[in-house]
Order: structure tokens, then C-alpha cells, then sequence
């Protein structure tokens, strides 16, 4: 069992954190209230883990998707929501950060002991933690908004008690301990539970080719993880018809598939574009890692058990990741690879991103990188060093974080403070059109933010990613439409909203060209009155008019009812 | 109203195909319901920039934005005036925000569209490819001192 007071796993720890605060800057200047992500996620990453922690019933909070509450069935990541649950007491930013303060040196600490454990020696293991925790992958999750992924030592536990259990010194506990890393694994994200499983049978497959597995704790981590499995399974197929995604046609499926999938060229190196229009996907793998690790198997008598299975693993998921169809670039010809009966028969809007199969791929690299670093360290420990070195080039410079990383303040607009308690605020935006409609997009993420921070109920759903199906648009545009009918509507704009349990409308208004907004401010006045608040902080101009103020006297079945009457005038 | 204090920079690149010869480039956006005009430069005196190379630069301080509604005018030598675009552009880093665009020609007219950095004459091409070759070395360097340490090893464990 590794010792995790033992002093490389203190000294990885201390490196890592101290490497991480330099990796994620400018995040430590203020921890809970910068948004240092760049990508338009980060913001519905808030929202949900507020909403879970507010909620009497986990599964479907209420602060979403109003007046039904948002489905998480099929949410993203268990043990994310757990996190927040737990640090409910907490500002809503306060597990979102954690994950990007704690998780690269956490999840480097563990690949660190994962490759000490199989014969790597101190301080060339150390390659394996920043190949893993630090890698590309891990600052595209950072960057766009997912930092829950990066919290994950449970990968490199996964395989450290695997190989234990299927060795010849294996014990049932170590086949517990691996099944429940695996259960961890699924229940971070659903992509972390496919490369788990993947490597989890490698090493089993491995094992039981070579005879060196002990039938018992075999049959123990067989059937923790088929009951584990089989309970995520049956949670998933549990989700009601709203909370599920159709099923495409092949081109469709294939176009939301290869949208994720990796490119050769930037598997390993990244340009300015990747961050502009390619959801910061680039630097995937670290260099050096991937070079020691495909070279390891030309030095004879190197050979540790599991480092071949880890280096096969790593390779077939590195070619997975490039999705249903093998490019070089994101534009440019393509012919088909691994993923494409998948996406053609459909799954493309199950698996939307293969390149986040390079999760055990990172690992396996650096793992066995540092087995053949070691070795070059026993002889030349000067380029083993500057090997090591490179290692750490390819964090800073190839993965490069803290050139690209953003700053943007969590904050809601202070308008939002005048919002009455224990009602939904509907934002009111423009159409956008076009090359410019991912804005739309972007403004409901937002949007869910602010719900995180001022804690008044919206209509947006923060699991759909579609302006058309998002629930808050047609009612926006009911009340604009009346806005700019030039009638104040008899008190019917304030009865329906009343009625569809909204307490305050909050008009974006730095969103809208100035002579466009000035004939909608005076219809707006015309139909709800003066405004109750206006601010100008946190970069935007937000309008806020008060609906009502009393507690609701109406159910959910009566506001969902008034919301779709309201969609059914507006179509 | 309460208003933000922090002082946010946008810088702005336009950079115009080498066959378009421009008198003045201008970015006309609304900051937080002010409106503002920037005229853009191309004399050389703004970091990165060299003169005459076709890439207008400018910058404007302000309050923190998340994002302008902007324009963007192009005159050219006869002052014929081009809109060149028009539409949202994101600025969410409360520090500083880079905003660059790339004009091209359409038949007669101009347009031009966001991208990640300018580059005089063929900007998308150039950046992108340069931190591409200079990855696709750094591969080649680590590959070559990676096979001479495996030659080490091997020789050693094999006595040759």
C-alpha cells in the first residue's frame, strides 16, 4: 500500500499545488469570486451545483428551469453535486473552485503513486502527475468550463488497486477498493467511467492471459463493478421522456460527434484558434510523456506488470478520441475511423465528445513514461532531469493554462438584489442570428450563473443547449412582443407573469443597439410601470421591473400551465 | 444605480487583405449605453504592430464590459465607407480583452469576421501555422533525445 505520508508523496503534493496556483493564475488572487474559465460553461457548472445544494430534492432543484425544476437524472457529475451538497453552507462558487485549486495536484499526487507503485522511483514519478493532472485535457476542462473533471485520483487508484487485486498478492479488499474507484470514476462523468472501464479491462484481460490473477479477489471486483454498473445503468434508463435526448439521424449524429472528437494536429499542440472557436480543445496529451512511454518497450528488462497493458490502453484511446472521422485539422477532408458505426447508428448525441477518452490515456503515458525516465535516470541523470524539465514545459507552455486562462467576476449585477424572494426572474434579451446565435447560448449560460449567485428561480434549463427548446425565449418575447404592440395590455403582462410565478423582469439592455432600445424601454414603462432598479456593475446594464412581491399562491401545475398557454399566443 | 470601478482595456486589430488600401478604420460600439468611436491605427506606434503592414490597431479603457455592440468601418482611398461588420462581440475577462478581426473581399464588397489574431497579410494562416511547426519541432527534438537515451539503455542491457 503506498504511504501517503511518506515523504515524494508530501514533497508531489507540495510541487503540484505550488505548480497549480502558478497553472490556474489568476485564480488564487481571489479565489471565490473570479471566473477564470473562457468557454461559455462555466457559468451553467455554477448554476447547477447551486441549485443541487438549495434543493430539498436533488434530483430535480427547483432554482432551474422554472416552474418545474431541472431534471438531473442525467446530470453530469455525481460527486460534483455531492460536493456541493455538502458545502451547501458555502458560497455557490466555492465547489467550482475547490475542484480548479485542489483537483490537478490531488489527481497528480495519486498518478504519482500509481507510478511509483509500479517501479518508477522519486523524482522521475513526478512526471506521471504532471502528465496526468496538469495535462492539455485538464486545462480544456478548466478552460471550458467543466473543473469537475479534473478532480479524478480515482483513476489512478482504480488501476494501482487493480493491479494489486489481479497480481499474485491480491486480496479481496484491494478488488473492493478498485471496484469502488471505478464506481467513482462513473459517477464523476460518463466519459471518465467509459476510459476507466476500458483500462480496468485491460488490466483484467492482461492478467488473465498471463495466469497471475487469484480467482477470488477476480470474482469480487467482477461483481462490485457489474453491481455498481448495473445500478448507474438503472438510474439512467429511470429518466422521465423530458429529460432525455432523441435519438438523431446518422449525418446529424455524426456532425455532434466529430464537433468533440480530437484532430491529429492538435492532439499535442495547440494554436490561438483552438481557444477562439474550438471549445479550447488543443495540447490534449503531454509530449514528452507520450515519447518516454512509446519508447519504453524498446529497452528490454524494463518491463514492469501492467506497464505494457497501460501503454495498449493509452494508444487505442488516444485513436478513439479522434471520433467517427480522422482529420487533420477541424476543416479539411476526413475519412472514416474507429467511432463511425457508433455515430452512424445514432450515439453521436450520447457521446458527444470522444476526446475526453484521452483521460486514461494521460495517465497511461505518464505512468509509463516515468518507468523508462527512471531508467534513463539511472544512467544519465542530467537529461533525465531535463527531460523531467521538458515535462514541465509542456504544462506551462503546451497546455500553457495561465496564458490562456480568462477573468471574469462570478457576480451577479446588483439590479438582480431587488428581485423578489422565492419567485423566477425572466431575462429578457435580444434574437441573435446567424454567425452571431451561439450568443444566445452564451446568454443562458449566464443567465444560470447569475440564478447561482442571486438565488431567484429562472426558466432556462441548464442541460439543454438549444435557444429553441429553452423555455425562457417565447415567454421574453411575449412580453416584448406587448412591449412593442404600443397597447399597456389592461394589466394582462402582469397578471400572466404572476401567474406563471415570476416576481421580476430583467431586461439586458446594454445587449440592444441604442435606438432599439429606447422604443422598448417606453414600452416596457408603458406596460409594467417604472423600473425598480437599474445597475451597471459586473460589465452589463440590467433593467429590473418588480411583478409582484407576494408568496405564491398558485402550483407548479398552474404555472406550467400559464407558461405553455403563454408559448402557444407567442407561436 | 450602483457602477463598476474596474478599469477593463480592449485592444483592437483589424487586418486588411493586402490588395485593400484603407484611409481610416474605425470601431464604433457602445460601452454600457455610451457610445464610442476608435480610430484605429496603422503607424507603427502600438505594440506588435509595424507600419504600412495592413494591421490597424487601437485601444479603449473603460469599465469592465462583458460585451459591446459594435461596428466597424472601413474607409477606403477614394473614402468610400464599407461597414465591415456589425454585431456582439465578447469581452469577459474584466482585465484586458483582445478583439481582432480579419477583413476579406467579396466580390466588391468588404467583411470581415472575428478571429483569434491578426497577422499582416494572410493572419489566420501565419499564427496558426507558426505555433504548429514550432510544435511539430519541439516533437522532434524530444524524439531525438528520447532514442538516443533508449540507444544508451539498449546498448547497455545488451551489451553491444
Amino acid at each position: 500500500m503506498v504511504n501517503l505520508a511518506s515523504t515524494p508523496s508530501r514533497a508531489t503534493f507540495a510541487l503540484a499545488l505550488a505548480l497549480n496556483l502558478v497553472w490556474t493564475w489568476p485564480l488564487v488572487t481571489d479565489p471565490f469570486g473570479l471566473n477564470i474559465a473562457i468557454q461559455m460553461d462555466a457559468p451553467n457548472t455554477l448554476g447547477l451545483s447551486a441549485a443541487v445544494a438549495r434543493a430539498g430534492n436533488p434530483f430535480q432543484p427547483d432554482l432551474l428551469n422554472w416552474p418545474s425544476g431541472q431534471l438531473l437524472v442525467r446530470g453530469d457529475s455525481f460527486v460534483f453535486f455531492l460536493l456541493a451538497k455538502l458545502l451547501f453552507f458555502l458560497s455557490p462558487t466555492v465547489p467550482n473552485s475547490l475542484c480548479i485549486l485542489l483537483g490537478p495536484p490531488i489527481s497528480a499526487l495519486a498518478a504519482e503513486q500509481l507510478a511509483r507503485r509500479m517501479g518508477a522511483t522519486f523524482p522521475w514519478s513526478l512526471l506521471a502527475g504532471l502528465a496526468y493532472g496538469f495535462s492539455g485535457l485538464s486545462a480544456m476542462f478548466i478552460l471550458e468550463g467543466y473543473a469537475f473533471n479534473v478532480l479524478n485520483p480515482w483513476l489512478p487508484w482504480m488501476a494501482l488497486f487493480a493491479l494489486k487485486a489481479t497480481g499474485p498478492e491480491g486480496s479481496p479488499r484491494d478488488a473492493l477498493l478498485a471496484a469502488a474507484s471505478w464506481a467513482l470514476c462513473l459517477l464523476t462523468t460518463a466519459y471518465a467511467g467509459i476510459s476507466a472501464t476500458l483500462l480496468l479491462v485491460a488490466i483484467v484481460g492482461g492478467s488473465l492471459l498471463r495466469r497471475s490473477a487469484s480467482r477470488g479477489p477476480l470474482l469480487v471486483m467482477t461483481g462490485a463493478v457489474l453491481l455498481a454498473g448495473l445500478a448507474f445503468v438503472a438510474l439512467y434508463l429511470s429518466a422521465p421522456t423530458e429529460a432525455r435526448r432523441f435519438t438523431p439521424d446518422p449525418q446529424t449524429s455524426i456532425a455532434m460527434m466529430t464537433t468533440g472528437s480530437a484532430r491529429l494536429a492538435t492532439l499535442f499542440w495547440r494554436t490561438p484558434g483552438v481557444d477562439h472557436a474550438l471549445h479550447s480543445q488543443g495540447a490534449l496529451i503531454g509530449t514528452t510523456a507520450f515519447l518516454l512511454a512509446i519508447f519504453h518497450p524498446f529497452v528490454p528488462g524494463t518491463n514492469r506488470p501492467g506497464a505494457r497493458r497501460l501503454l495498449l490502453v493509452g494508444l487505442l484511446l488516444t485513436l478513439l478520441s479522434l471520433g467517427p472521422t480522422l482529420k487533420l485539422f477541424r476543416t479539411g477532408p476526413g475519412m472514416p475511423w474507429l467511432l463511425s458505426p457508433l455515430a452512424e447508428a445514432g450515439l453521436g448525441a450520447f457521446m458527444r465528445f470522444p476526446d475526453r477518452l484521452v483521460l486514461s490515456a494521460t495517465l497511461a503515458f505518464g505512468v509509463v513514461g516515468a518507468l523508462l525516465l527512471t531508467e534513463i535516470g539511472r544512467i544519465r541523470p542530467r537529461i533525465a532531469g531535463l527531460l523531467l524539465a521538458a515535462g514541465l514545459l509542456d504544462v506551462l507552455v503546451g497546455a500553457g493554462l495561465p496564458l490562456r486562462t480568462g477573468s471574469t467576476p462570478w457576480e451577479a449585477p446588483s439590479a438582480y438584489q431587488s428581485a423578489p424572494q422565492g419567485r423566477a426572474v425572466l431575462d429578457i434579451w435580444p434574437h441573435f442570428v446567424g454567425f452571431t446565435r451561439d450568443q444566445e447560448v452564451r446568454l443562458s449560460r449566464r443567465a444560470v450563473g447569475y440564478a447561482a449567485m442571486h438565488g431567484r428561480p429562472i426558466l432556462t434549463d441548464a442541460l439543454n443547449v438549444s435557444p429553441v427548446e429553452d423555455r425562457r425565449r417565447p415567454v421574453a418575447d411575449w412580453v416584448a412582443a406587448w412591449a412593442l404592440s404600443g397597447s399597456n395590455g389592461g394589466g394582462l403582462v402582469q397578471a400572466r407573469m404572476d401567474a406563471i410565478g415570476i416576481g421580476a423582469v430583467a431586461l439586458h439592455a446594454s445587449l440592444f443597439p441604442p435606438e432599439e432600445l429606447e422604443i422598448l424601454l417606453q414600452g416596457m414603462r408603458n406596460v409594467l410601470g417604472e423600473p425598480a432598479a437599474t445597475s451597471t456593475d459586473q460589465g452589463t446594464t440590467i433593467i429590473l421591473w418588480v411583478i409582484s412581491s407576494e408568496p405564491l399562491t398558485t402550483t407548479a401545475a398552474q404555472r406550467l400551465a400559464a407558461l405553455e398557454l403563454t408559448q402557444d399566443e407567442i407561436r | 444605480m450602483s457602477q463598476s470601478a474596474s478599469t477593463q482595456n480592449i485592444h483592437f486589430t483589424v487586418s486588411l487583405p493586402e490588395t485593400v488600401e484603407a484611409s481610416s478604420v474605425k470601431v464604433i460600439f457602445s460601452r454600457q449605453g455610451t457610445s464610442r468611436t476608435v480610430e484605429l491605427a496603422d503607424d507603427g506606434t502600438s505594440f506588435h504592430d509595424a507600419a504600412g503592414d495592413g494591421t490597424w490597431t487601437g485601444v479603449d479603457r473603460g469599465p469592465f464590459v462583458r460585451e459591446l455592440t459594435t461596428r466597424i468601418t472601413v474607409h477606403d482611398q477614394s473614402n468610400t465607407e464599407h461597414v465591415v461588420y456589425s454585431g456582439v462581440v465578447y469581452t469577459p475577462d474584466s482585465r484586458s480583452s483582445i478583439v481582432s478581426f480579419q477583413v476579406v473581399e467579396l466580390g466588391n464588397m468588404l467583411r470581415c469576421h472575428q478571429v483569434a489574431g491578426t497577422w499582416p497579410g494572410s493572419p489566420i494562416a501565419a499564427q496558426e501555422g507558426q505555433n504548429f511547426y514550432a510544435g511539430a519541432s519541439w516533437m522532434v527534438v524530444l524524439t531525438v533525445l528520447v532514442a538516443s537515451m533508449v540507444k544508451v539503455l539498449r546498448r547497455e542491457r545488451l551489451g553491444w
